[in-house]
């Protein structure tokens, strides 16, 4: 069969001692990108660019491709250890992901997500291999309506993101919401609620927000305990997840990396969104809803699980299109044409050696990624030993690192504090961090789109039928807030009911 | 935790370690490294063509040139920045006409265009208009004709506004006598105004011939014209807009420059050096790969095309009445 | 906790209110082009009526007198660490990255354990100079150089 002829030739390359070294050496740098905040794979490709040049493509992009989804494995180390996603796509790992670190299952957590990751990562390659052509048409019928429709879809999984009343879930989303409409108006160049600041200009930065809405936050509220008592349960359980943690993870990792792989194809569709989607589709799923929040396995293993998933679908439109779907892919982008590949339509055909080298090399880096951190486990568990006297300063002072390397700037921490204590205010008040987020994401992505699809409508909400993409989601959408909500209305007026 | 004196004096010497690392450095320049701020983020033509521009800069420098990162205020911070450091040829910024040129004429961005003495002009970028390859337009003038007749049924797709690209939009308007603009679309990178052409929903884009590129090789888009004196060396069959009778050139400059009252000597010793590198064969070869030609020009030749490019700027911002509102 | 919600839902009508109030002197523009405060506006809007439904929710009920949402012991651990941070932002670039850190990590451990200023200082020392060869010198994050610099 041609296709395994190709792939048999792919591991030849990839396989050869320098390409193992080289992707050994990606996905070491990528993991370690990941477990540190602030600093993307973007950022460490751009640094390691000019050092490839005399390396052949083909090994280049090994290296740095391993940079990237490495960095998804690393990703939510901190987020189960303590509170801190180390990238956009971790902040929902943070929500049963730390609940099972503070119960003593933070092995099992740490994990799962290995395996979830390699999973995700090494299912959406064999989509990679067969669908290809096939995801690259579906990534093209995304436009401006389409978009409007998924991010309404999108916006509904707020329901499910949320552990306790759905009026506090939707406030803060729509406070998530209003900091997203900070920054310059893409449509106009105008300054919207910059409030004068220039720093402001590009909109509030993602990682500082929720690095202080998280991470600082959860510092503030554990300093108001009397320190002595440990944060973490002391007691260590296991290191690796047991047959029923299996159980319930499996099933979730299978949905995971069909989400992830979708939403990865599509450009801007992002890992962020997939992990969101598939915390909200395990949620929904599970006959114990109310698990998740306090430290349900599934809602570590399908949001892991998406977001690998969704970083290797996005080197579809990167190989099939010639569009990256994301500033690392773009970067990407850049490193191929540096090593004279010209990236775009035809590259899966002319360039057949160099796709089949670096699809099989992804494969071996998977497998290396899982056997590098099934064995950091064990050490990562260990800080969790460590007072929280001595770990909460140097909890601070890795955010505030993470918060200033991400753009350089001293701003950045100051955004980080300020939601730092915004965050501590919320929880006191009872609202969550996740909806905030995800709105915040969103947000942009929702206005955006909806006023480039009535411009191109000219000014018609009929196109958000005419499309059958968009028409689906909007009623996807429908269909799950009139599901969600009327249980919710019934219950409050069998409350009222009651009161009277 | 129990702390001996050993491991206080262990601790000690490790931070005066790196105290002394970060302060030591002599007299003459360059005597340390120089930092190229970037006022972009990772991956952009900005950073991959200032990196390169680094990599080669160790010989002819004799101190390496760090490219930093200072992204954020649509290019503004980082060169607002550079415009405050201290004068002595150690910040430097690597930027470009949309936020030296453009943005002081729109704004107030936190400098002005004398805030800055040019070094060297490395490249320029040029603008190319571009439709889907099986729409009708063969020519710029079908596609002007076609706009004149139905300004309500096309589409503009855009991105960065106000910026270059929907200036020169305007000029070839215009130009062209076409008094009612299209509905303009913008979007937020080129690979969503691509997709955007290509599916149908906008007609046609402006964009800088690297963005486009991947799709008029795969014969998907179609380019109209080419925004510049001259055609590009990588699509020579395609004119120039004013071969077809439109006065625009439409490019995109990137320039090293220092802020104002850098000191002669130290400017001097720069542009020597700048100008060995950009003829470097590692960055030559490296440039061609890019697709991105070397467009060198020395620091007074480019201050005097700066000087008239920002006059011609500032005349039609004016006539437009783009200057945003206080 | 219910009456920290009455306090908790005016606080939020009132942030609803402030956006909302600034959105709608934004351009709304049209349908067919919609302009800076067309989404801004909604969004605030529905906001403010949320929260209205939030404030007549939690008034309706007796407040039940559940546990007291303000720290009780530390409060001033916490101002502390709020303030130390504030500072070391306003700090950090003039000052630059070394000293700035040994300062607030020293704050930060006397905080922690009040009184061990041995311990502190190694603790501030090690970790500023562990971070600071770690993340500038190996992954070349350029830390403001402040004092130190040139």
């Amino acid at each position: 069969m041609d296709l395994l002829q190709h792939l048999a030739s792919g591991f030849q390359v990839s396989l050869l001692p320098i390409n193992l070294l080289y992707c050994f050496l990606g996905v070491l740098l990528g993991t370690l990108i990941g477990v540190l905040p602030g600093i993307g794979p973007t950022a460490a490709i751009a640094l390691l660019l000019p050092i490839t040049f005399h390396v052949p493509a083909v090994s280049t992009i090994i290296l740095l491709a391993g940079i990237y989804y490495g960095a998804m494995y690393g990703g939510s180390t901190t987020s189960i250890l303590v509170n801190i996603p180390g990238e956009a796509a971790s902040v929902v790992t943070c929500i049963d992901g730390y609940q099972m670190a503070r119960q003593g299952r933070a092995g099992p957590a740490l994990g799962i997500s290995a395996f979830g990751s390699f999973i995700g990562g090494t299912l959406a390659l064999v989509g990679l291999m067969f669908a290809a052509p096939a995801m690259a048409r579906f990534a093209r019928e995304f436009g401006a309506p389409e978009y409007t429709g998924l991010v309404c879809l999108g916006l509904s999984l707020l329901i499910y993101l949320g552990g306790g009343s759905i009026i506090k879930s939707l406030i803060s989303a729509l406070i998530g919401l209003a900091l997203s409409f900070v920054g310059q108006d893409m449509f106009t160049g105008q300054d919207r609620f910059t409030l004068g600041m220039r720093e402001l200009k590009d909109g509030i930065g993602l990682v500082p927000m929720f690095m202080g809405l998280f991470g600082i936050s959860e510092v503030l509220i554990n300093l108001e305990k009397t320190i002595a008592r440990e944060v973490f349960a002391t007691k260590i359980r296991q290191l690796l997840p047991s047959r029923e943690d299996w159980g319930r993870a499996f099933p979730a990792m299978l949905r995971g990396t069909g989400i992830g792989f979708l939403l990865g194809v599509i450009p801007g569709g992002s890992a962020v969104i997939a992990s969101f989607a598939s915390y909200a589709l395990e949620k929904k799923l599970s006959s114990q809803p109310e698990r998740f929040g306090s430290g349900a396995i599934e809602g570590v293993a399908g949001p892991e699980t998406a977001n690998n998933a969704a970083a290797t679908g996005a080197f579809i439109p990167l190989f099939a299109l010639g569009i990256p779907s994301n500033a690392t892919t773009a970067i990407l982008l850049g490193a191929l044409m540096l090593h004279g590949v010209r990236p775009g339509p035809m590259l899966m055909e002319q360039q057949a050696g160099l796709f089949w080298g670096i699809v099989a090399s992804m494969y071996v880096g998977n497998v290396i990624l899982l056997i590098l951190n099934l064995p950091l486990i064990g050490l990562w568990v260990k800080i969790l030993k460590v007072p929280y006297k001595t770990l909460f300063p140097l909890i601070l002072l890795f955010c505030v690192i993470g918060a200033y390397s991400v753009e350089g700037s001293v701003f950045d921490v100051g955004v980080m504090l300020a939601f730092g204590v915004v965050g501590y205010v919320l929880r006191k008040m009872g609202f969550e961090g996740a909806p905030l987020v995800l709105a915040f994401i969103l947000g942009p992505m929702l206005e955006n789109s909806l006023r480039q699809s009535l411009i191109i409508s000219h000014g018609s909400f009929l196109i958000f039928v005419q499309r059958p993409i968009a028409a689906a989601c909007l009623l996807a959408t429908v269909i799950l807030f009139l599901t969600a909500l009327v249980p919710f209305v019934r219950r409050k007026r069998e409350l009222l009911a009651d009161e009277a | 935790m129990r702390i001996t004196t050993s491991t206080l004096a262990a601790a000690m010497s490790i931070f005066v370690g790196a105290l002394i690392s970060v302060s030591a450095w002599s007299d003459e320049y360059p005597s340390r490294p120089v930092s190229l701020v970037i006022p972009y983020g990772a991956g952009g033509a900005f950073d991959i063509t200032a990196r390169l521009l680094a990599s080669v800069s160790q010989k002819h420098l004799g101190q390496q040139l760090v490219p930093t990162l200072k992204p954020g205020g649509g290019a503004t911070i980082g060169t607002a920045f550079v415009a405050r450091a201290k004068p002595d040829g150690y910040t430097l910024v690597y930027a470009a006409n949309s936020s030296l040129t453009v943005a002081p004429l729109l704004e107030d961005p936190g400098y002005t265009k004398d805030d800055f003495i040019p070094i060297a002009k490395i490249t320029h970028l040029t603008y190319v208009i571009a439709v889907r390859a099986d729409k009708p337009w063969k020519t710029l003038n079908d596609l002007l004709v076609h706009i004149r007749n139905n300004p309500k049924n096309v589409v503009f797709g855009a991105t960065g506004i106000p910026g270059l690209s929907t200036i020169g939009h305007s000029i070839l308007l215009k130009t062209a006598g076409i008094a009612t603009a299209p509905p303009m679309v913008p979007f937020k990178g080129v690979g969503e105004q691509v997709l955007s052409v290509l599916k149908g929903d906008t007609d046609y884009m402006i964009q800088i011939y690297l963005g486009v590129l991947p799709q008029i090789r795969a014969k998907e888009l179609r380019v109209l014209a080419v925004l510049d004196d001259a055609r590009s060396p990588l699509m020579p069959e395609v004119p120039t807009a004013k071969e077809l009778g439109f006065n625009i050139a439409l490019n995109m400059w990137l320039s090293v420059l220092a802020p104002k009252g850098t000191p002669e000597p130290v400017l001097d010793k720069l542009s020597v050096a700048v100008a060995k590198m950009v003829k470097d064969p590692a960055f030559v070869e490296a440039m061609a790969k890019v697709d991105s030609p070397i467009l060198y020009q020395d620091r007074r030749t480019f201050q005097a095309f700066w000087n008239e490019e920002y006059k011609a700027y500032a005349n039609l911002i004016e006539q437009e009445g783009l200057r945003k509102k206080k | 906790m219910r009456r920290w919600d009455r306090i908790a839902s005016v606080v939020v009508l009132a942030f609803g209110g402030i956006v909302a109030f600034a959105a709608l002197k934004m351009d709304l523009g049209s349908l067919n082009q919609p302009g800076p405060g067309f989404l801004p506006s909604g969004g605030a809007c529905l906001l403010a009526v949320l929260s209205l439904v939030y404030v007549v929710l939690s008034f309706r009920r007796a407040p039940d007198g559940e546990e007291s949402p303000w720290p009780k012991r530390h409060g001033a651990r916490l101002i502390a660490v709020v303030a130390s941070l504030a500072l070391y932002c306003a700090a950090l670039s003039s000052a630059g990255y070394i000293p700035a850190t040994f300062v607030l990590m020293v704050i930060l451990f006397l905080v922690a354990d009040p009184g061990k200023w041995h311990a502190a200082l190694v603790k501030a020392a090690l970790s500023t100079a562990i971070t600071y060869l770690v993340f500038e010198k190996l992954l070349m994050v350029q830390f403001p150089a402040g004092l130190l610099g040139a």
